[in-house]
């Protein structure tokens, strides 16, 4: 297959970005869903005094909680005689879905779809681990104490686990994704394939 | 591969961890999202002269809005990225901080132009404002740091190749 030169590359990626983030929106719930229904069956067999429901709703993720409030406590649902719920937007993890899409069908290489389902499952178990990340952290803020009597994760996991699946992982791991699927492709030059050769090639000046 | 992938790794995860601790938070990263701030409040003043700027707040005070610069607007972490990537592949230390400078400009570059579009988008419309600042403009930043590591690694090769034949 013709190895496409970087600049053609990255007029193709631009040219996809846009149709791939039409086509992710107007799949709307379609894209979390598979990755809601298992971030949701997690959370309410880990913490089943905490979370008694989680559903989605559009492209949220809504997680009822076992708990209420009452005059500013966090009590029991049946005590408070109410359900707290926190509402979570699957689209700043899923975003990561047309990005990769953008980069994977801007390459030309073989057993494409085979390739791409690979990065999308990925994609998919990595937007899983950052609706744990998001719902443990809006559980935390929300029933404060009563949240770390159950086993969870100390409070600075699981405010560096959210910070790092928001902001690091949904536009990062598309490009790592890709840059393995790709790496046959040519795009890289000795990158992936033999790092050690480009270093043994230094100049003979290279510092150490 | 396995190389690059455990050093990429271990200095994202490291320089990430360390960006999101407090006093580093408070001496380098919220001073260094004011001055972005108040460079981004510079460059539209010229052409908008009811635009203020304090703190990490940029404010239209006509059309009584503002954006606040927070964690994740500031290219820091993009920045990260390219650190990462850089120092993951074999280089001289020259070529490498060469690299990071220049990355980290055209990341800043890039991250200016995304404050000043979302500071109008917001006035204009706030369902594209979010829809804007949440998806897109980091798949753009992503996108550059990308373009730079790329022309790195060719730089690189080309560098290797000049050696090789001299």
């Amino acid at each position: 297959m013709k190895t496409p030169t970087v600049r053609r590359f990255f007029g193709f990626v631009v040219v996809l970005l846009p149709a791939m983030f039409i086509v992710w929106h107007a799949l709307g719930s379609v894209v979390a869903a598979p990755a809601v229904a298992l971030a949701g069956e997690i959370l309410q067999w880990w913490l089943p005094e905490l979370v008694s429901e989680v559903s989605l709703d559009g492209t949220h993720m809504v997680i009822a909680a076992a708990v209420g409030e009452l005059n500013g406590a966090i009590l029991p649902a049946t005590e408070a005689g109410n359900q707290l719920a926190f509402r979570l937007d699957t689209r700043t993890l899923t975003y990561s879905i047309p990005f990769y899409a953008a980069l994977h069908f801007a390459t030309p290489m073989q057993s494409s779809l085979e390739r791409f389902a690979r990065g999308l499952l990925i994609l998919w178990l990595l937007a899983i681990i950052g609706l744990l990340f998001t719902g443990l952290k809006d559980l935390m803020l929300g029933l404060g104490s009563m949240f770390f009597m159950s086993s969870v994760p100390p409070a600075d996991a699981v405010a560096l686990g959210y910070q790092f699946s928001v902001l690091m992982v949904p536009p990062v791991a598309p490009v790592l994704i890709w840059a393995f699927e790709a790496r046959d492709v040519g795009l890289f030059p000795q990158l992936i394939e033999n790092p050690a050769q480009t270093e043994a090639d230094q100049p003979a000046s290279t510092e150490p | 591969m396995s190389r690059f992938i455990t050093i990429f790794t271990l200095v994202l995860v490291g320089l990430f961890t360390l960006e999101m601790l407090e006093p580093v938070q408070a001496a380098a990263i919220q001073p260094f999202t004011a001055w972005l701030a108040t460079i981004s409040a510079g460059l539209i003043m010229p052409f908008d002269d009811a635009v203020i700027a304090y703190g990490r707040v940029i404010e239209h005070t006509v059309a009584q809005f503002a954006v606040s610069i927070e964690a994740g607007c500031n290219g820091v972490e993009a920045t990260i990225v390219l650190i990462a990537g850089v120092l993951a592949f074999p280089a001289t230390w020259r070529q490498k901080l060469a690299a990071i400078a220049l990355g980290f400009l055209a990341v800043q570059v890039m991250n200016i132009m995304r404050i000043v579009s979302l500071f109008y988008l917001g006035q204009w419309d706030l369902a594209i404002f979010t829809w804007t600042h949440l998806y897109i403009w980091p798949v753009l930043i992503m996108l550059d740091v990308l373009v730079v590591f790329m022309l790195y690694l060719r730089y690189l090769s080309r560098q290797a190749v000049n050696a090789t034949s001299s």
